[in-house]
């Protein structure tokens, strides 16, 4: 065949070149984001339910609600937590179902069971379990008009510009400077004056806005009628007339103190100083976080030339920078790969047209796998990309095989015709190349079938390396050598001409060979020797298994390092977005007072009255483990608050949390397990091992505090009735909101409420003085009350209670730990904790998702080992020797485990995946050397003879395929950037494996050839 | 043996980590504590005292203006009889008592009949209010407490509580009586403190109360040992929680520590500065609003 395709030289040359262009295209078109398309989505329900608690919502409510929603299709769990006053299920679906199916049948499902739900949580909400900051931001300033006429100058044109953005879901422009209006009553007054709050409200509501009373027409015209019965604006407010008494008129100003501010007034953003209008976008869920982020700074730029000039935008958060970032530092690393690979081609092939050649299949097969990537919808990503990043090296590695016979051959025979040449040389290597990308490609088949959480994170990376390498296999086997014949063909007539270069390459690579020969011989000729350094080799493997493996610390993946660092927040009893901020304020600036001057800038975003998030952008990347170490320290959970606290990562990864530890308590009254919880964490605090404790769901008890009014005697007080008197003490309470409206685009909240601080204990609710003809009463008159202690909180993991005790570990404590903290808790339990009968506490295997991940990676692992079997059985037609050949794979396992440990590496998914990156090119350099072997032992006699002839001949081809893969790998080893970490185990991992085995290989394979008896077979 | 060894390195730690920490204590005085009720009511004078007109006539003079201060003897008003025939002197009407100008209801050379009201006085040689007061407060409430005016250092006697409840609203009448101060004035709206069931023993800030396991506790060092005993809670008194039992007089609480304590903790203990704030009574919190107030004189 190859024949036939240099005798049609040129229309190859015509099909190459448009290929390479048809591969830019695709290119081009494909999506850029920061992780593939993650299918697992979960999908939240907030239903607010004030007057109900915990405990009454659960009994009534949760046989109607659980079943529906666990009835849906693809729910794979639910984990409900109830609150008082407040309950929210979070409801995972299986990996194959995406969002916007999963959410439509959240919200079908929760229709369908309104009406059997208490009118107050008629406001529920269904919502995206979204990474807390896949959104973009900017700022809108100017300063030199107000934020009122920047708002009205600019939200009309941004508005439609911005809704044409394709990949955004949202994008909104906020006014940040929306006027609030807070009347704070001031009792004595109202009391003096004899007005209850409900009086000042509605007088509040009926004094805002003009009567209007009709209209008339004159001819052509309209005239609408109003009277001035209202006030001209918030600013009037205080103007508006409650009542009179006597001959004076009462105003409200009389009554309460009016305050005028504007809305979110803490906004933390300040990095220019000026108050700005923001602008908000969030992205599709499959959408393109980067073209939007482009789209929309476009759309800016161009409606910058109709706005004013001193109107300045700022991006504030461009999750776009940070995956640009993270892209270009693994096509860096690529690019830093691929530069060493070519230089040691310099040192091993000398001639730089080799090296031309060579290099010359590293964009060809790229950008060819581009097509297919393309095809099998594969995303430009980082974990696609660290594919293409560690397919660098092995991508060259056939081209290499196929270059060094057609240098070796034309050094030796330069009398033949350069298209013989090409023939054979290519002819020789074929069948292993063939053989090599074939079993490198079958060790990721079985990758589809094992757990869908390594696929759908590490997929990507397995397919971009399979087309990566068959790209470079075609590209090896068809452009190769056509290009060496163009190039060469000159030289039929004239001598190889050897530069210097070349002639300094030859020097080095015949003394390693030399070197290599005199080890190989003295092992070869003594048996004794020969035994020993096999089992040695497998006697080392052993002990590392043994002992060095459980030291290495066991994660799923690792966070890709960045400078910022999110802080998610949730508390549980907090009622509205303004008293979460306030709540937040203390923690924020202890926050700050640790960090001090690492900090570059913060911005906090609160999505509801009870999660937020708090974003520090750092001032490096490097600053980022000791401030999340802080933060840890500083940030703990407790009864009310939960922290959740990562580097900050634009499109989160959904992972299984994992926690250093976990134990449950079981039995039949929950007031009971939450006192043994209580004292169990007591237990485990006072050993001192983790660095935080909590409790889900937590133990902290409330008082419920239940008035019964007193019905007989409150009929007796004409104007008051039990509705009006818990009005009063809602206000009393909470204050409450007396207009929300509209105007003219414009948001008008006024709210009413008392003073902070005046109600601190049930006594001052009982003695709030109700006004009675002109004295006052307390409240305690017309109530009694009762007070019980409930609990907090009930949660439900798939309808079943559950009491969880969590440990988290700290930082730089390896894994192996845990079994004996585990031990030393149970004793410090058993002395501390009297359990009453029926209850027991149980330890629960928080590795759980790890070694089911690392044991089906092993399934993995060992089918395809089996398959390469399969494959070099048919290349070779032999049972034993395939065996010969998977010998190298263990040898491999050496290099692995001890690289993973002297780098403070872990076994992650990512490390895995190297072992079985790993397999497949390892067999590689022992197929070169058995096939070798096959075909010269049939030619020679003696067997030792030919094994150095063999091992002389296929060292450099082995060497330099080695030196450039693991060079090629080795920006991925050493993580440079941001980014490249994640798949940083991957490098470190094949590097460390497959120098091992390769320089074991070497010396192995020949061994094992040396000490078995012949083959009486074997054809290939 | 890796058990023992486990056990050795419970046994150091613990020690280790119990020398590190230290406690504050104070000491727990027996203290005073009363329960406070509020109620408001407005002030009125002492008593009004009306004049009438004494003869059917035209007012000649009006000596006095609304507020003025009057004493027995200040002119007030003269009245003039008509006669077509006689010229009668005017009748002047004087004051009978101290106190201020109330309302007058006439204006110079205006017709007035006999008996027609003029004008009144206020007597203000004291301050008198009605409160009315919950069949709840009613028991703990009798005649000779005192009404503090909230906000002021003044205060009232109660004069009178009444037996039978008004109609059905289960509300008690009672009388209060105010001696006179400059800060009063008719018409004001007072808010007032009634203290009662005071109560003496061992009174604790309501953050020491802690629950724990199920139980209600206080944390105290007992020698150098930390103790976490248990208590029977009574009454709230504001921000304070009367000990019933459990605690006495003398036992030390520990208010401020360095590392998580826990029962059977060894700890090193320190005293703490001696703080003049802690005895007598306490403040409850004053009704929602605190100050005494009106709308101004004249109403």
């Amino acid at each position: 065949m190859l024949q036939f395709l240099l005798n049609r030289r040129r229309v190859i040359l015509l099909i190459i070149v448009p290929l390479f262009v048809a591969g830019i295209y695709f290119l081009g078109k494909m999506p850029i984001k920061m992780y593939p398309n993650m299918r697992k989505s979960t999908v939240m329900v907030n239903i607010p339910h004030p007057s109900y608690t915990a405990e009454d919502f659960y009994d009534e409510f949760r046989d109607t609600l659980e079943p529906k929603l666990n009835a849906i299709e693809g729910v794979e769990s639910i984990q409900s937590t109830y609150n008082s006053g407040r309950t929210r299920y979070q409801i995972e679906f299986d990996w194959n179902i995406d969002f916007d199916t999963a959410r439509s049948e959240v919200i079908s499902a929760m229709d369908s069971i309104k009406s059997s739900l208490p009118s107050e949580s008629d406001s529920y909400s269904v919502s995206s379990w979204r990474g807390a900051t896949g959104f973009m931001s900017l700022a809108v300033y100017s300063n030199e008009i107000s934020t009122k006429e920047l708002y009205d100058i600019v939200e009309p044109v941004l508005k439609v510009r911005l809704a044409q953005i394709n990949d955004a879901e949202s994008v909104t422009v906020v006014n940040i400077e929306e006027l609030n209006t807070e009347i704070i009553l001031r009792p004595s007054d109202l009391l003096t004056y004899g007005y209850t709050p409900d009086d000042v409200a509605s007088a509040v509501r009926s004094g805002y806005k003009h009567t209007s009373i009709g209209s008339f027409r004159e001819n052509r015209n309209v005239y609408n009628l109003r009277v001035k019965t209202g006030i001209d604006g918030v600013y009037e407010v205080e103007n508006i007339l409650v009542g009179i008494k006597g001959n004076k008129e009462i105003v409200l100003k009389d009554l309460a103190d009016v305050k005028i501010y504007s809305g979110l007034p803490r906004n933390l953003y300040s990095a220019n100083g000026e108050r700005s209008i923001m602008i908000f976008a969030t992205p599709k869920e499959d959408g393109n976080i980067n073209s939007m982020s482009k789209d929309i700074l476009t759309a800016i730029d161009e409606l910058k030339k109709d706005l004013p000039s001193h109107v300045q935008f700022q991006p504030l958060i461009d999750p776009a920078v940070f995956i640009n970032r993270a892209v270009k530092n693994v096509i860096n690393a690529a690019l830093v790969g691929s530069l060493l690979a070519i230089i040691i081609i310099i040192i091993f092939l000398g001639e730089w047209k080799n090296v031309l050649i060579i290099s010359l299949s590293i964009p060809l097969s790229i950008v060819y796998s581009f097509i297919l990537m393309y095809i099998f919808d594969v995303s430009i990503n980082l974990i696609s990309l660290s594919g293409m990043t560690l397919a660098v090296g092995m991508i060259i590695d056939s081209s290499i095989v196929i270059m060094e016979n057609i240098h070796r051959h034309r050094l030796d025979r330069h009398g033949q015709s350069i298209k013989d040449i090409v023939l054979v040389s290519v002819g020789e290597v074929r069948a292993s190349i063939i053989g090599s990308t074939i079993t490198s490609v079958c060790v990721f088949l079985p990758l589809s079938f094992t757990a869908p959480l390594t696929n759908a994170i590490l997929g990507d990376l397995a397919k971009t390396v399979i087309f990566a390498l068959s790209c470079s296999m075609g590209t090896a086997l068809i452009v190769t050598p056509v290009v060496a014949y163009y190039l060469f063909r000159n030289e039929e007539k004239c001598e190889v001409k050897e530069s210097r270069l070349a002639k300094m390459s030859e020097w080095i690579v015949s003394r390693m060979i030399g070197f290599y020969t005199k080890i190989l011989k003295s092992i070869l000729t003594s048996r004794l020797r020969s035994y020993t350094v096999l089992l040695s080799s497998f006697f080392l493997l052993i002990l590392l298994i043994i002992f060095v493996a459980p030291k290495i610390r066991m994660e799923i993946v690792a966070d890709p390092r960045s400078d910022r660092v999110s802080v998610r927040f949730t508390n549980n009893s907090t009622l509205d977005k303004e008293a979460l901020l306030d709540a937040f304020m203390p923690y924020e600036k202890q926050v700050l007072a640790k960090l001090g001057n690492r900090v570059e800038s913060r911005f906090s975003n609160i999505f509801n009255s009870s999660t937020g998030n708090l974003l520090i952008t750092l001032k490096s990347s490097k600053l980022l483990d000791n401030a999340i170490d802080d933060l840890k320290d500083i940030l703990q959970n407790n009864d009310d608050w939960t922290f959740d606290i990562a580097a900050w990562d634009p499109s989160k990864l959904p992972l299984p949390r994992t926690y250093g530890l976990h134990m449950k308590v079981n039995g039949s009254d929950k007031k009971v397990i939450l006192g043994i919880m209580e004292q169990v964490m007591d237990s485990i605090n006072k050993l001192d091992l983790y660095r935080s404790v909590s409790s889900v769901p937590s133990t902290r008890t409330t008082e419920e505090i239940m008035l019964l009014p007193r019905k007989e005697v409150i009929q007796e007080f004409p104007g008051l009735s039990v509705s009006k008197l818990s009005g009063l003490i809602k206000i009393l309470l909470n204050g409450t909101q007396v207009i929300s409206m509209n105007e003219n685009d414009t948001q008008i909240t006024i709210s009413m409420n008392y003073a902070e601080g005046m109600v601190s204990s049930i006594t001052d609710i009982l003695n709030y003085q109700i006004p009675y003809k002109d004295k006052s009463i307390p409240l305690k008159h017309f109530f009694n009350y009762t007070i019980n202690k409930g609990i907090a909180e009930i949660r439900n993991d798939n309808g079943e209670e559950t009491f969880n005790i969590y440990g988290e570990m700290r930082r730089g404590v390896a894994d192996s730990k845990k079994k004996g903290f585990e031990k030393m808790i149970q004793e410090s339990i058993n002395k501390d904790v009297k359990l009453p009968a029926g209850y027991t506490i149980t330890f629960e295997d928080t590795q759980k998702i790890i070694n089911e991940s690392v044991s089906s990676l092993i399934t993995a692992i060992i089918i395809s080992i089996v398959l390469i079997y399969l494959v070099l059985g048919l290349q070779f037609n032999s049972l034993k020797i395939p065996l010969i050949i998977l010998v190298t794979i263990p040898l491999g396992f050496i290099g692995v485990i001890g690289s993973l440990y002297i780098f403070n590496s872990t076994i992650s998914l990512n490390s895995m995946l190297g072992t079985i990156l790993l397999g497949g090119i390892v067999v590689n350099n022992a197929i070169i050397l058995l096939d070798f072997y096959i075909s010269y032992r049939k030619k020679m006699d003696d067997k030792l003879e030919t094994l150095l002839t063999v091992a002389k001949l296929r060292f450099t081809p082995i060497l330099i395929t080695t030196a450039t893969t693991l060079l090629g790998m080795l920006p991925i080893a050493l993580a440079i950037g941001d980014g490249t970490n994640i798949i940083q185990p991957l490098g470190i991992s094949v590097s460390g494996g497959l120098l091992v085995s390769t320089m074991l290989t070497l010396i192995i394979i020949p061994v094992v050839l040396n000490l078995l008896p012949d083959f009486k077979n074997s054809e290939n | 043996m890796k058990k023992c060894m486990i056990m050795c390195c419970l046994m150091v730690s613990f020690f280790v980590f119990s020398q590190d920490k230290t406690v504050t204590v104070r000491k727990i005085k027996a203290s005073k504590a009363y329960e406070t009720l509020f109620y408001g009511a407005r002030l009125q004078p002492a008593a009004l005292i009306s004049y009438s007109s004494p003869v059917t006539g035209v007012v000649s003079k009006v000596y006095v203006k609304e507020g003025d201060m009057v004493r027995p003897g200040t002119n007030l008003i003269s009245v003039v009889r008509r006669s077509s025939s006689t010229d009668f002197l005017p009748s002047v009407v004087i004051s009978q008592v101290t106190g201020v100008v109330g309302k007058i209801n006439v204006v110079a050379n205006q017709e007035v009949t006999e008996r027609l009201e003029l004008i009144v006085i206020a007597d203000i040689s004291s301050y008198k209010t009605d409160l009315l007061l919950s069949d709840k407060d009613i028991v703990r409430i009798k005649k000779g407490d005192f009404a503090y005016i909230i906000g002021t250092s003044l205060f009232g006697n109660i004069t009178s509580v009444a037996i039978i409840p008004e109609g059905n609203t289960g509300l008690f009448r009672a009388s209060v009586e105010f001696k006179p101060d400059r800060k009063l004035f008719s018409g004001a709206f007072v808010q007032l403190e009634i203290r009662v069931d005071y109560f003496e023993g061992v009174l604790v800030p309501v953050e020491w109360v802690a629950n724990k396991y199920g139980k209600t506790i206080v944390t105290i060092a007992v020698d150098n040992k930390v103790v976490f005993r248990e208590v029977k809670v009574g009454t709230r008194y504001g921000k304070r929680l009367s000990i019933q039992s459990g605690l006495k007089p003398g036992d030390r609480v520990i208010v401020k520590y360095n590392k998580a304590i826990f029962d059977g903790d060894e700890v090193t203990v320190t005293e703490e500065a001696e703080n003049t704030k802690q005895s007598g009574f306490n403040n409850n919190n004053p009704p929602p609003g605190g100050m005494m107030s009106g709308p101004g004189r004249g109403m």
